[in-house]
């Protein structure tokens, strides 16, 4: 229970600081459209919010299966990815290998010079890192369908993308949320026409995570003309403006992100 | 007939009429709140010495031990290097005229609190109506707690010093901002938190006016505070984060720590002591709570964005502590906090937290008073 309380008063409080920042940025005038901060914000809120759940879920049943710790013990969730004890017991170079995912050195790096400041949280660092990047990607991506489709895109478009298979990856303690976000900017900046912006957040995301290098496609994507409007032509399609198809789509694909979350947590690697 | 400019110093922060009327109110209100304690332990049959209450109480006997030896370099008092100057100073000045160190610190202490009332409420009128100011003046009169408002510790003083710090940075006066969060900033820790609203107003009033007001440098007063207390540490105790080295020993054994682990700990430590765990430990789990939930009120009734940045900043650096005994006593010194208590518009959810704090405020001073572990 004691570490319910803790693990909560520490969320509650991070929470408070990134909606304090969210504030400052609309009277400091950094951000002077309010209407789209507003969105954005709310964005943000639902991409969050769709990370607790996730986070609850795995909390919940490894600690049920495990038998061992209260089901609220959150902290366990990073038991389960082995994260604090191996940072503890090994210190900064197992950091570097199991923190990278895929081996690359910079999350790992951010991560532990932040907990050098921050008590030694690195699992808490990490997800933090992790939330706040995914929804400011998801935030990115939902700017650019916006200007795109040059019409408000409904949120269903944030859940059908945390829906997809490995989303819950996105809010775990490895570097794919960072990784993520960071690439979604690097689209939205290549979008905008921001080509020295896209080249260094893809650079920073593959410093991050091999996925990173992704950040590649999109500009292959603009090379090619007529892929505008191929995804115009897509997303106006009868078949899939249909809310019946788009509902069996999404029924469907959480069924696939619940089972490989199910497989995840029993411990099989994925 | 009311001219604009009466009408508008009326509504600007309350005439002189107004002020000294909270200022005899304030008063008023310590005074009662002593006496029902005092006669509720009386009647239950505690003799309890008043002096040996005031005198003996917490960090007090540390504070006049300063204030009538300052600090030592060595031997078993150096350790007094933790507690900062500014009270002490302040004691040793009063005892010249009161000719005790004791009643000095107590006349500080109902002095500072009627002059922390006046400043609050000149606060308030800045933004609030009449009801809201009058709601959050009731709010800070109950505050849990309020049983260090009358003790000479150093809860008025430093509540004072923040609600002269923030209303002069509301008025835009920086020097007299800069002057009191200096003060604040060698009462206690938290005092130095004080630059973090300054910046914040320093930011929007340069954003709105397109310049930059020189003057807002003298707001770097109040990081020179701590520096001042960082360098008696250096002069007294030989390197400049002395008190850390010390608080981290006997007998306090306090190390900073993320708030997580501190809240758990506290759970933990209370778990094997039902006294304690209702004295100590879930009052300050409560508080905690409290301010931080005041964050998301405040944000939603649009409370003054630096009010919530100071609330926020003060809390977090309050619940840093391993081995917290004094939460709930540091968040009833929060002062914003009672502006966000003011801005609810609720009359039901307003009046039943006044209903609570009041019974919880009395409670609270008779266990003090009884002696019990109310820290």
């Amino acid at each position: 229970m004691g570490q319910f309380i803790g693990h909560t008063g520490g969320f509650f409080i991070l929470a408070a600081v990134v909606l304090l920042a969210g504030i400052f940025t609309a009277e400091a005038g950094v951000v002077r459209n309010r209407a789209a901060l507003k969105k954005n914000g709310k964005t943000a809120l639902y991409v969050c919010c769709i990370g607790i759940v996730y986070y609850l879920i795995m909390a919940y049943f490894k600690n049920t299966t495990a038998g061992q710790t209260s089901i609220f013990d959150f902290g366990a969730v990073f038991d389960f990815l082995g994260l604090d004890d191996m940072i503890s017991t090994y210190g900064e170079p197992f950091i570097k290998d199991t923190l990278s995912g895929l081996g690359m050195p910079l999350f790992p790096f951010l991560v532990h010079i932040l907990g050098k400041i921050i008590f030694e949280q690195y699992g808490g660092i990490a997800v933090w890192l992790n939330f706040l990047s995914a929804a400011a990607g998801m935030c990115c991506l939902y700017n650019m369908a916006c200007e795109f489709f040059k019409k408000d895109v409904t949120p269903h478009m944030a859940i059908a993308v945390l829906s997809l298979p490995f989303a819950f990856m996105l809010f775990t303690p490895g570097s794919y949320g960072w990784t993520f976000g960071l690439v979604s900017a690097s689209a939205y900046a290549l979008y905008k026409g921001n080509t020295p912006l896209w080249l260094i957040l893809g650079i920073i995301a593959a410093l991050s995570n091999k996925l990173g290098i992704l950040f590649i496609v999109p500009f292959v994507l603009s090379k090619i003309n007529t892929f505008p409007a191929f995804v115009k032509r897509v997303s106006e399609n009868k078949l899939t403006s249909n809310p019946y198809i788009r509902l069996g789509y999404l029924f469907f694909i959480t069924s696939v992100d619940g089972a490989i979350l199910f497989l995840a947590i029993g411990g099989i690697h994925v | 007939m009311k001219t604009e400019k009466t009408v508008s110093l009326r509504n600007t922060a309350g005439n002189n009429r107004e002020i000294i009327t909270v200022f005899i109110i304030a008063l008023l209100s310590r005074a009662f709140l002593f006496a029902l304690s005092l006669a509720s332990l009386r009647l239950s049959g505690n003799g309890r010495s008043l002096i040996e209450t005031f005198g003996s109480a917490g960090d007090v006997p540390h504070y006049m031990y300063i204030a009538q030896h300052w600090y030592q370099s060595s031997g078993e008092k150096a350790n007094l290097i933790v507690f900062y100057p500014f009270l002490p100073m302040l004691i040793a000045a009063f005892r010249v005229i009161l000719r005790s160190y004791l009643a000095s610190g107590l006349v500080i202490s109902w002095l500072s609190f009627a002059v922390a009332s006046c400043y609050f409420y000149k606060l308030l009128r800045l933004d609030y109506d009449e009801e809201k100011t009058a709601y959050g003046m009731v709010g800070f009169f109950t505050a849990l707690f309020g049983i260090f408002f009358i003790s000479a510790h150093t809860e008025s003083l430093f509540v004072m010093l923040v609600a002269i710090s923030i209303y002069y940075t509301r008025k835009k006066n920086w020097l007299a901002a800069g002057i009191a969060g200096m003060c604040a900033a060698l009462t206690k820790t938290q005092g130095v938190l004080l630059f973090l609203p300054a910046v914040y107003e320093i930011i929007i009033d340069s954003t709105e006016n397109k310049r930059f007001d020189k003057k807002s440098l003298f707001t770097l007063l109040i990081p020179l505070g701590f520096f001042l207390y960082l360098l008696l540490n250096r002069i007294y105790g030989g390197s400049f984060f002395k008190f850390v080295e010390y608080e981290e020993a006997e007998p306090w054994y306090n190390r900073s720590v993320w708030v997580a682990d501190s809240l758990a700990t506290s759970y933990n430590t209370g778990s094997g002591n039902f006294t304690l765990s209702m004295f100590l430990y879930w009052p300050q789990i409560i508080m905690y709570f409290i301010a931080v939930l005041a964050l998301f009120v405040g944000a939603y009734k649009k409370v003054r964005t630096s009010y919530l940045v100071f609330i926020g900043a003060y809390t977090g650096l309050t619940y840093f502590q391993s081995w917290m005994l004094s939460g709930g006593r540091y968040i009833s010194s929060c002062i914003p906090l009672y502006v966000v208590y003011a801005a609810i518009d609720n009359k039901y959810v307003k009046n039943t937290l006044l209903l609570v704090t009041g019974i919880l405020n009395i409670f609270i001073a008779i266990l003090w008073l009884q002696g019990q572990a109310i820290m």
